[in-house]
């Protein structure tokens, strides 16, 4: 019987029995290894696909606040045009009743934190005058922001949506009670309806 | 040679047995492995349902809220099996500050609270369509829009009050709910399928403390019947439940009155009556209506303020017209005041309960004049 020399085995792949079942253990842990290679490999795309799922969620949730939160702004009593007892004006905003919305919350900045905010969470609303000028009135402003440990404040959202809504003004007092700049424009000249437009930030 | 054969034999015995264990052990935490994901997974689409059914709720709700004087029908089929429940809660105190509100899927995490909204619902609520109905709360301007949600799987029968011109607004408005328009109890049928039935009794002939209810709702489960006895003029209301074979009145304290001007066809105050599970509901809500009034009343008591400084310091055809001066603050009865009234009648109110909120009615209707004066004195109306 021809012998083969160690070299030999090893270059045939041939093995004394106890290596061989040495090889074994070291193959069933390479499959293993490998196998949890793999899981490994499927759980990082898997929650990589989730986290960007997750962040289209985000923005679809956050479209449809600002969405909501238009829609509340444009029916809201406090600022929508009334006629006594018949149908509120649609997509008409009182001035009259802004600026009495603005000293109302300079004179009791609690109601933006303990009621307002309920309704509108953290967003900025304005109302934008386009024509016969360019003038804008905040209605309603809580912006998310943080505070560094020396005590400035920094936004603290990450996403902003914005949406534009096309309004009419109403001012029955002709700009009466404006600043100087824009009452002269309106007081005498019998404006009581301009154009412009309702814009509302919503942030996340 | 017989030695050396049993100890290869023990030898193939223990890497048998080894690689056994081995797949055991590695078979066993690869199973663990895979059940902890699916556990995990359960739990986390579990938590998005709920997410997903408070936010599309939620929408569904601003919707039909802003929806004026609509009535929407919504299918939640995809919710078929699930109850739904609206909760508003009054402790003691009974002021705005005491409420808790809150809606959602009973059983599960899914609920939202409701801190602003007024919902006039029953107490819990299953079907495939849901129906929403908003109308505007008018002290006398408009304070907010009441939200009634109820589905076609509670039915309500209306008994009593023929001809008169609640019951036909009734009737032409509610085209589409499930509800019987009916002249005696007899008419009522088994509520079968029907997750609730409510009785609204216009005259007082079906709804009495003690009395027996229609035999064919004394099987129905407690909490299937209920019933709101409305008075004659239309100004306060009684809540009834089913207490074995008889009617239990809940409002044992005395009947709940209705806020309200009186002025609008389609009372949102009154309707919304119509739609609460009970008393405890209806005034917790209302309350959340009369915070709405208070800062509403706030706002008109500011542009009063820039009315009354138009017409005494404005423009010259202001000033000309020295009427509106009168009705805004010099005649006995004028608008400042008025509105002064009604807001410490407002600050009590929140404060101290339902009970404290009668009042409003009365300063609503001056304001109204009030307004309709200046309105007739061609003056900026304050509403």
């Amino acid at each position: 019987m021809k012998t083969i020399n160690k070299k030999q085995q090893r270059k045939w792949g041939i093995f004394p029995k106890g290596r061989r079942a040495q090889m074994q253990m070291m193959e069933t842990i390479g499959v293993i290894f490998i196998f949890f290679v793999l899981v490994l490999f499927g759980s990082i795309f898997y929650f990589k696909f989730q986290e960007i799922s997750f962040q289209n969620q985000q923005e679809e949730l956050l479209a449809q606040k600002a969405m909501d939160i238009t829609l509340v702004t444009l029916f809201l009593p406090e600022i929508q045009c009334s006629q006594g007892d018949a149908e509120s004006e649609d997509n008409c905003v009182d001035m009259t009743k802004v600026r009495a919305m603005n000293m109302m919350m300079e004179e009791n900045p609690r109601y933006l934190t303990d009621y307002y905010f309920n309704i509108f969470g953290y967003a900025n609303i304005s109302v934008n005058m386009v024509y016969p000028i360019n003038y804008s009135w905040t209605v309603y402003e809580f912006e998310k922001t943080g505070i560094y440990d020396n005590g400035t404040e920094y936004s603290a959202w990450d996403r902003k949506e914005a949406t534009y809504f096309v309004i009419t003004l109403r001012d029955g007092m002709q700009g009466y009670g404006y600043d100087s700049a824009v009452s002269s424009l309106f007081l005498g000249n019998e404006i009581i309806y301009s154009f412009g437009y309702l814009k509302i930030e919503v942030f996340s | 040679m017989v030695v050396r054969r049993r100890v290869r034999s023990k030898t193939g015995q223990m890497t048998l047995s080894f690689n056994w264990i081995f797949v055991l052990i590695a078979g066993t935490m690869i199973l663990l492995f895979f059940v902890g994901i699916i556990i995990k997974q359960k739990s986390v689409s579990e938590q998005k349902l709920n997410f997903d059914i408070v936010t599309v709720m939620d929408s569904i709700l601003t919707g039909s809220t802003v929806s004026e004087r609509t009535i929407n029908f919504v299918d939640i089929s995809g919710l078929a099996g699930f109850e739904l429940y609206f909760d508003c809660e009054l402790d003691d105190g009974g002021g705005f500050d005491d409420i808790f509100a809150q809606y959602g899927i009973t059983g599960s995490t899914a609920s939202s609270e409701l801190p602003m909204q007024v919902l006039f619902a029953p107490k819990t609520m299953e079907g495939t369509e849901m129906i929403t109905w908003s109308l505007p709360y008018k002290m006398p301007y408009k304070v907010m829009d009441l939200l009634m949600v109820t589905s076609t799987s509670v039915k309500y029968y209306v008994i009593g009050g023929e001809n008169t011109a609640f019951r036909t607004d009734l009737e032409n408005a509610t085209d589409g709910f499930t509800i019987e328009f009916i002249s005696d109890v007899s008419e009522i049928s088994s509520p079968g399928d029907l997750y609730h039935v409510r009785i609204i009794d216009l005259d007082g002939s079906t709804l009495v403390h003690s009395m027996e209810i229609p035999d064919i709702l004394k099987d129905a489960d407690t909490g299937v019947v209920t019933g709101i006895l409305i008075s004659d003029t239309l100004s306060s209301v009684n809540y009834f439940a089913k207490n074995g074979d008889v009617w239990n009145k809940l409002t044992s304290a005395g009947s709940v009155p209705i806020i309200n001007t009186g002025y609008e066809e389609k009372d949102a105050a009154l309707y919304g009556a119509l739609f609460s599970s009970d008393d405890e509901s209806y005034k917790c809500n209302m309350m959340k209506a009369f915070k709405r009034y208070y800062l509403v009343t706030q706002l008109y008591q500011e542009k009063v303020e820039e009315m009354i400084s138009y017409y005494e310091e404005g423009p010259e055809e202001a000033q000309a017209n020295t009427d509106c001066g009168l009705h805004l603050t010099e005649d006995a009865s004028n608008m400042e005041d008025a509105l002064n009234n009604l807001a410490s009648t407002l600050t009590t109110c929140i404060e101290q309960g339902y009970d404290y909120c009668t009042e409003l009615s009365e300063y609503a209707r001056e304001v109204h004049t009030l307004n309709e004066a200046l309105s007739g004195e061609n003056c900026e109306t304050l509403y």
